[in-house]
């Protein structure tokens, strides 16, 4: 059985990122319903990507509690910050989440309750997983280019879940994406 | 006397098999047999409505494939109930994301679900109905078009995780399953979803 997620959720894992690392001349154009936020605290950094509203404020954004009781979307990638330095150049971090190196990806989606339900219904959920967990496998990179911030993710989870009030079933979940965005003031 | 009451039950067996109900009719093989297809587009830039289509197929049905939402039970197949023999059989989804919005990106969700009869097997023919079922599991696609940035008419085509029945026990025997897709798209906020019902002949 599923029993190390947070929550209702379940383990997620990051799948091989969707092209790349590009440099700062062909980078992106940001998509303007995204934002971009580091922090740091203690011996971990944080980067979320997120389509919060402006009235969200970094501080908020930066508090993993604030987020866990949002209704709009984000992802989360909480790594050691002696990786930092990856992140900052030009290649980029680029992180195996079958292996345990310490990241946790979380991500917070608008999607389908519960698909065992007889008539289903939409929802928000937020999923965990921790690299290196049984079922993960997947890729995460994570680069600073330029004030934006470039996250590109790609994870697959599977395996008996009791997330769902149904009895314990199978659950194959693989979630892809990424973007670009402009690292907001204030944070690091 | 001991040997010809074997030899006869032997032969009941044969004769037991030979005159269940599928006996007649021959079954391909129940690999990947379900070949959906999800097309999804967000709201574009001339005002078109966002919208998200479905199509699925159920391949080597007998006596006919049949499409859409009201499928009435039918074989897809038969296969071995053994290892090897459920990860043959596979349901898949194809799907499409289109992304021609101006400005804003979002999530696209594609969710393939099946439980299985517990009770009687419907006949050949008859309608899908709910009956007794017990949820087996799930296969999922998240995909959040904004890592394209802010290019315009950005299509994505990928697979489903394919479900196979390798997480089920083997029992020899027909089951009945019911199957449903389902679709979520953020940012013209749509969900819907199709289902369907199939039988395998597990050998």
């Amino acid at each position: 059985m599923s029993n190390n997620h947070i929550n209702y959720l379940m383990p997620v894992f990051f799948i091989g990122f969707l092209g790349c690392s590009q440099s700062s001349d062909d980078m992106l154009e940001a998509a303007v319903n995204q934002r971009a936020i580091v922090s740091a605290s203690g011996d971990r950094t944080s980067f979320v990507l997120t389509d919060a509203p402006d009235t969200a404020d970094i501080s908020a954004l930066s508090d993993p509690s604030f987020l866990e009781k949002t209704n709009f979307w984000w992802i989360r990638i909480d790594m050691p910050s002696d990786s930092d330095t990856l992140v900052d150049s030009p290649s980029g971090f680029q992180g195996d989440l079958s292996q345990n190196i310490d990241v946790v990806f979380t991500h917070n989606y608008k999607g389908v309750c519960d698909p065992s339900a007889d008539v289903p219904s939409i929802c928000w959920l937020r999923e965990h997983y921790t690299a290196g967990e049984t079922g993960l496998k997947g890729v995460t990179s994570i680069k600073t280019v330029n004030g934006n911030l470039e996250l590109y993710y790609s994870v697959d989870w599977q395996g008996i879940t009791d997330r769902f009030e149904s009895e314990p079933s199978w659950f194959h979940h693989i979630v892809e994406g990424g973007g670009v965005a402009k690292i907001e003031e204030g944070t690091q | 006397m001991k040997k010809l009451g074997i030899l006869l039950a032997l032969l009941a067996g044969t004769l037991t098999w030979r005159s269940s109900a599928n006996s007649t009719t021959f079954l391909n093989w129940a690999d990947e047999f379900a070949s959906g297809q999800v097309y999804c587009q967000f709201v574009s830039l001339g005002g078109i409505a966002g919208n998200c289509t479905f199509q699925h197929n159920w391949t080597d049905q007998v006596p006919a494939n049949t499409t859409g939402t009201n499928n009435t039970w039918s074989y897809v197949g038969a296969q071995g109930s053994s290892t090897q023999g459920r990860a043959n059989a596979v349901e898949k989804i194809m799907f499409s994301i289109s992304d021609r919005h101006s400005k804003n990106c979002g999530n696209v969700s594609v969710y393939m679900t099946r439980s299985r009869t517990t009770g009687a097997i419907p006949g050949e023919g008859a309608s899908c109905t709910s009956g007794s079922q017990q949820f087996v599991g799930t296969a999922a696609y998240t995909y959040n078009t904004c890592a394209q940035g802010d290019q315009h008419f950005y299509e994505s085509h990928g697979l489903l995780p394919a479900f196979n029945f390798s997480a089920e026990a083997g029992t020899p025997g027909t089951i009945g399953y019911h199957s449903r897709h389902m679709v979520y798209e953020s940012v013209s906020n749509i969900f819907d979803w199709q289902d369907g019902c199939f039988k395998i002949q597990w050998l």
